[in-house]
């Protein structure tokens, strides 16, 4: 074995200086980039960790007073200009903290996703988790629950519970006519090798009964691979998608390769159906607006 | 440049003084902004304001769970490299990663509806739990299939370490197959290794094994020595080479599991930090067990420190910035030596 006399020394000595040089790099872009914190301020600093609630504090009219979401919150537009924190399953402890917020929302089922909630509960912030539900008042249990952490005023409330009435109301209205129940295949894609189809109790399956379809597979929960012949046994008079997920598979002619496909009665009577996934799934103040559109879609002639 | 000045900047102590450095040093980062003053007197005045409690409560526990998980894996890699006298082995060859793996994964899938009734911080620490109980068990599981008339045949071992893995990922994949998206997305964090959740709970768990594992494993250096010669050679030597063999293995299947336990998988640091001081210095395990755990721990808080601060307020998988920050440098110290092969 024989070992270079100079390399070691050079390299130890140049990891050495690396170390500094990457300290040096990291103190000058902390020190820059310190912001104003408020102290003493009375207006809650608010983090929402899901799309869903981060839609519902804008709806309540909070959505200035937050600070930090996760990579869910999309909805609405201004939401996509607050600090993104991630994923739940990663996040940044310390960035939360220099969020300085007073109150974080998350689902109550995300609670074991994360295990920074612990030591920003001891910085003394509150967490709040909410249970949310694929109904189309969601909204109006989320806000209630929210009531109890924030001065909701109780008029915005009944403006938030009429709204959601009037959606489902008008929603009993489209569906009214409609005497048939069509099939509907909800298709989950990720481009064309990770395609998912939406079994029972699946929140897709929820929003098509609300809209008066059927979902087309009973045999199975949650999501399983689409296979050739579950499409062909399911025949779905309408095949519904994400624009995304469409949008993986280059649209319909993308979709017309995969197989089974092109055997549906949806395919040949070409009812493909895209719509937003966050709008169709997240049952937020949105669902029952959701649910009409959706009922117009696939009762279309 | 001299081989005095060589030794000297590659001996432990002065390696120990870098670690100090870089401890220190880490303290000083994060996302959230402090100046140096504001460091220093939260660590030094008792006061009570949120900038101590961060430093002490988040920043501390975090820095010290990195130093120890680093060393950890560097130093269960040596071990595991010296005992199969294999250079492409670490902690993943004897099962540990791919059961851990397997029982994380189990977890994760069946915490909604097999876990509901137990209580809630159980659900929260069930990951990392099962982790360590899969991986040392999976561990265990190839080192008795190596096993004939009370002897443990290495190469058996390796092979049947290959294969358990294939087996465990088979399994690992179904689950996968079976998981959700959300479920999905966990697992897939969990695969690349993150700090995030770090608190004094998980140091306090983690520093008496790795601490107390280190100290036991430095004790083998020797036996590793005689073993480098060959089992039979080492036995000639007055090495108790069986009884050495399972105290490895019992010990290094202990550290990495509970390093992958509390972070998710790290790879890289076990298979890499031992090789990167063997170029420099040779191989003599009296030198190379105790320089591993200082590296890997100086290595891993670096890339954490890295991880926590470059996409504030997010924060990036450790896992993906070990191979991404670590594999072109070592591929560079390589091709810069000047030897043939690699030898261990």
């Amino acid at each position: 074995m024989k070992y270079s006399a100079f390399l070691p020394g050079r390299v130890v000595h140049g990891s050495f200086c690396a170390i500094i040089f990457l300290f040096s790099v990291l103190s000058c872009q902390t020190e820059e980039s310190k912001p104003q914190k408020i102290e003493n301020s009375a207006a809650p600093r608010i983090i929402s960790l899901s799309g869903c609630l981060t839609e519902t504090l804008f709806d309540l009219g909070y959505g200035s007073m937050i600070v930090g979401r996760d990579v869910t919150s999309t909805y609405p537009e201004e939401a996509k200009a607050i600090a993104d924190l991630g994923h739940i399953t990663q996040l940044n402890t310390e960035a939360i903290l220099q969020l300085n917020p007073t109150i974080i929302f998350l689902e109550e089922e995300q609670k074991t996703q994360t295990q920074a909630l612990h030591s920003l509960e001891q910085a003394g912030i509150t967490i709040v988790a909410i249970p949310t539900a694929t109904s189309l008042n969601n909204a109006l249990r989320i806000a209630q629950k929210m009531k109890t952490h924030l001065p909701i005023e109780e008029q915005t409330l009944k403006n938030l519970k009429q709204q959601i009435t009037e959606d489902s109301l008008a929603l009993g209205e489209t569906l009214n006519p409609f005497t048939d129940h069509p099939k509907v295949l909800f298709i989950y894609a990720r481009g064309a090798g990770r395609l998912m189809a939406g079994g029972k109790n699946t929140p897709a399956a929820v929003i098509i009964e609300k809209a008066g379809g059927i979902n087309a597979i009973q045999s199975f929960d949650n999501y399983q691979a689409l296979t050739p012949e579950a499409l062909v046994e399911a025949q779905p008079s309408v095949i519904l998608m994400f624009d995304t997920g469409l949008k993986s598979l280059n649209g319909k002619t993308g979709l017309e390769q995969i197989p089974g496909i092109s055997q549906t009665p949806a395919f040949q009577q070409n009812r493909i159906v895209a719509m937003d996934g966050h709008y169709l799934t997240s049952f937020s103040s949105r669902a029952g607006k959701a649910a009409k559109e959706l009922a117009t879609l696939i009762h279309a002639e | 440049m001299n081989s005095d000045y060589k030794s000297y900047l590659l001996s432990p102590l002065f390696l120990g003084v870098i670690l100090l450095i870089t401890l220190v040093g880490a303290l000083f980062f994060g996302a959230y902004s402090m100046r140096f003053g504001e460091v220093w007197t939260a660590i030094f005045e008792a006061s009570q304001d949120s900038t101590r409690f961060l430093i002490l409560n988040i920043r501390l526990p975090r820095i010290l769970l990195t130093a120890l998980t680093g060393a950890g894996l560097a130093i269960s890699g040596a071990a595991i490299q010296g005992l199969f006298r294999n250079p492409l082995a670490d902690q993943t060859l004897i099962g540990v990663t791919s059961g851990a793996m397997l029982f994380a994964v189990l977890s994760i899938v069946l915490m909604g509806s097999l876990l509901t009734a137990f209580a809630e911080v159980f659900r929260q620490a069930s990951v990392a739990i099962f982790a360590f109980a899969g991986g040392v068990a999976t561990t265990y599981l190839v080192y008795f299939l190596s096993r004939k008339e009370g002897k443990t045949y290495v190469m058996t071992m390796l092979l049947a370490g290959i294969a358990i893995t294939a087996f465990a990922g088979a399994i690992t994949g179904v689950f996968i197959y079976l998981s959700d998206d959300q479920q999905l997305r966990d697992i897939t964090f969990w695969s690349m290794g993150s700090f995030s959740g770090a608190n004094w709970i998980q140091t306090g768990i983690v520093a008496p094994l790795i601490l107390g594992g280190i100290f036991l494993l430095n004790r083998y250096a020797k036996a590793l020595n005689a073993i480098l010669l060959g089992e039979r050679e080492a036995t000639y030597l007055g090495i108790p080479v069986e009884q050495t063999k399972s105290r490895i293995i019992l010990l290094t299947s202990l550290i990495a599991g509970v390093c992958i336990a509390m972070s998710g998988i790290i790879g890289f640091v076990g298979l890499i930090v031992p090789h990167l001081l063997r170029l420099l210095k040779g191989t003599d395990y009296h030198y190379l067990l105790k320089s591993s755990a200082i590296v890997g721990a100086i290595f891993l808080v670096l890339a954490d420190t890295l991880a926590r601060t470059i996409i504030a307020p997010a924060e990036l998988p450790i896992g993906i910035l070990t191979a991404t920050v670590g594999a072109p440098f070592f591929l560079w110290l390589l091709i810069r030596s000047q030897q043939k092969s690699l030898a261990i």
